[in-house]
């Protein structure tokens, strides 16, 4: 897993690891029971403080996402599957919407657009 | 947890300079930026934890001990790193180790000379051969290798470059994946602490006006901008270090007072430069 | 103790760098002694010698910051102090067996005659000249450091050097007073209080010195 912060986004530094360990878990490259990096050893690879590691972490078990268990570290919780699923729903809607507004763009009808989707997802094999 | 390091009400007078009612604590596990202008007694503080100072009221606890009563037993897991280095001239850097080891009880010898040749020391040279950033690494590798617990720095960065200055931060923050160690880090360059701090304590003329995390004291400031003539005299009085210029005026607030203000002022975050001036500037309390 | 020991090791590793004037001037003393074909004169003058190396300490420590160092080590100020004195007692002592081995050698291979009970008693008087000028010095250099206590630590010096200097004309003034040559008689009759009488008044000198220089330097602002 990787993170990068930014300095000058504006963002505090503590919501950026944040929201990267949450899109990791998202898309799969967490998984449940994996163990998250120690945050001294995060602190230190990102040159930052360890109180914003553990900000980050703390926020992130309040909110259900991972467990810290003492002298072993954070761990990625199981992701209550309506959540992940509302999650990823939304993905779709995003790529769906932006496909909406490319057809408006090419002035495609709302019959031709179908008709492309369901070209594609016979191409791919969509099951 | 107890706190590593602890002032209590520290009074200390001289002619002319006096440290009054000094009191911050540091949790184990954590860095914490001591910052102030010049001449703000941030030394003075430093050497009074070390006991080279008398205190003249107050108490200091190092690792929950009293710094007087216990002070061999400290200072065996104190590392000091002070902006001159304190070693004879003409010591060779094996001179070094063999002249301070005998005093600790935990010294590892395999470990100083494995750091020599990480920081690119010769222990065949010299101190007084040293360039200044390299004075300060053997400083750290002395301290390193008694298995210091407490990592004192006494603006430890002024006059290195920026790669120095980077070697440092790194060598700092390997020191701190350990748990059980602290630092307090006095300097008056704060990009250093801008990073990796946890805490930050602001001196000011011997008095603390701020003892707490890093991120609250930049989430509580920013710096405000607007035009000439935009604030009254009664909202000029929330700026802190108020400066007014040919075309507009700037200083630093505290964010819970922005909204005393005319909505059309700039705000922009903070940085601790910025704190250290403008509360010098306004010779205000926090 | 141990850390006093330790100490004992650190200021010898301290004046250790800068020992080439010492060497010079054993060297002048021998060549003297050989040049006038009396080994008389050599014991005082390695005396003097360490006389003016006992202040290194001082004056290397504070060119070197050397009372920060003491300050991060952990040893107590009490024992920086003794540490110092137990320093300034061993090289005495190994200064006298020095110049006394020196100058057998040198009688031996120059075949000059020595007096070794001349000798003997002139060195243990030399150190008590030496440890009664050290006693002043050091209380001085301890409360106001070496910069500050120089002027009048050099007085005592001076008045150390002047002493050992003219030795030989103040023994004898001294044996010429009736009275004293009563006492002396006494004493010279009785070998351990010939030897031991002034390394024992030495040394209570520096004990005495050592408690001073403690109280002083333990008040003393770094």
């Amino acid at each position: 897993m990787n993170i990068i912060i930014s300095n000058t986004a504006g963002i505090p530094i503590y919501e950026q690891i944040k929201e990267q360990i949450k899109a990791a878990i998202f898309n799969g490259e967490l998984n449940e029971g994996d163990l998250l990096p120690s945050i001294r050893q995060l602190a230190k690879d990102l040159k930052i403080s360890v109180i914003t590691t553990m900000r980050a972490y703390t926020d992130l078990e309040h909110e259900g996402f991972v467990v810290s268990m003492q002298g072993k570290g954070c761990f990625v919780l199981p992701q209550n599957t309506n959540l992940l699923r509302e999650q990823k729903l939304r993905v779709v809607e995003a790529g769906l919407l932006s496909a909406i507004n490319a057809a408006k763009l090419a002035k495609l009808s709302e019959a031709e657009l179908v008709d492309m989707l369901k070209l594609l997802l016979e191409e791919d094999n969509y099951d | 947890m107890i706190n590593i390091l602890e002032l209590n009400h520290v009074n200390k007078g001289f002619d002319g300079f006096s440290l009054q009612d000094v009191s911050f604590a540091l949790p184990t596990g954590f860095i914490m930026g001591y910052i102030g202008p010049n001449g703000a007694g941030k030394t003075t503080t430093i050497k009074l934890i070390l006991n080279m100072l008398s205190l003249d009221s107050g108490s200091i606890k190092v690792f929950g001990k009293d710094n007087k009563i216990c002070e061999q037993e400290i200072k065996e897991k104190i590392g000091v790193v002070m902006d001159q280095p304190f070693y004879v001239d003409e010591w060779t850097l094996l001179d070094v180790e063999r002249s301070l080891s005998p005093f600790y009880q935990k010294w590892n010898s395999s470990k100083y000379s494995t750091l020599l040749k990480e920081f690119h020391l010769d222990a065949q040279k010299k101190v007084k051969a040293l360039s200044r950033g390299m004075k300060i690494k053997l400083m750290i590798a002395v301290a390193l290798s008694h298995e210091a617990d407490l990592l004192i720095l006494d603006e430890p960065t002024s006059g290195l470059d920026a790669v120095a200055r980077n070697e440092l931060i790194d060598i700092l923050g390997i020191f701190m994946t350990d748990e059980n160690k602290g630092i307090l880090f006095s300097t008056h360059i704060t990009s250093d602490l801008e990073k990796i701090a946890d805490y930050i304590t602001f001196i000011n003329n011997g008095k603390i006006l701020y003892s707490s995390t890093k991120d609250d004291l930049l989430e509580k400031y920013c710096i405000v901008k607007g035009g000439n003539g935009t604030l009254n005299p009664e909202q000029k009085k929330h700026v802190i270090g108020y400066r007014e210029h040919s075309v507009g005026f700037d200083g630093l607030i505290d964010r819970n007072l922005l909204k005393a203000l005319p909505k059309s002022v700039v705000t922009e975050p903070s940085n601790l430069d910025e704190i250290v001036v403008r509360f010098t500037m306004g010779e205000k309390q926090i | 103790m141990n850390k006093i020991a330790h100490f004992i090791h650190l200021d010898f590793y301290t004046i250790i760098p800068y020992k080439k004037p010492l060497y010079l001037l054993i060297l002048v003393g021998l060549v003297m002694s050989v040049i006038i074909e009396s080994i008389s004169e050599l014991p005082a003058i390695i005396m003097m010698g360490l006389l003016v190396v006992m202040s290194y300490p001082f004056s290397i420590g504070e060119k070197n910051g050397i009372d920060t160092l003491y300050a991060t080590l952990p040893i107590k100020r009490n024992s920086v102090v003794t540490g110092r004195y137990a320093f300034v007692f061993c090289m005495e002592i190994i200064a006298a067996i020095f110049a006394l081995l020196l100058s057998a050698a040198l009688s031996v291979i120059f075949t000059i005659d020595l007096n070794v009970t001349e000798t003997l008693v002139s060195l243990c008087f030399l150190t008590a000249v030496f440890s009664l000028v050290v006693s002043l010095q050091y209380p001085l250099y301890f409360k106001f450091g070496y910069t500050k206590g120089q002027p009048f630590a050099y007085l005592f010096l001076s008045l150390g050097i002047l002493t050992i200097a003219l030795w030989s004309g103040i023994s004898e003034n001294l044996a010429s007073l009736t009275s004293l040559n009563n006492l002396w008689e006494g004493i010279s009759a009785n070998p351990y209080l010939m030897f031991g009488l002034p390394v024992g008044i030495g040394f209570l000198f520096l004990a005495l010195s050592c408690a001073l220089s403690c109280r002083l330097y333990e008040k003393r602002d770094i």
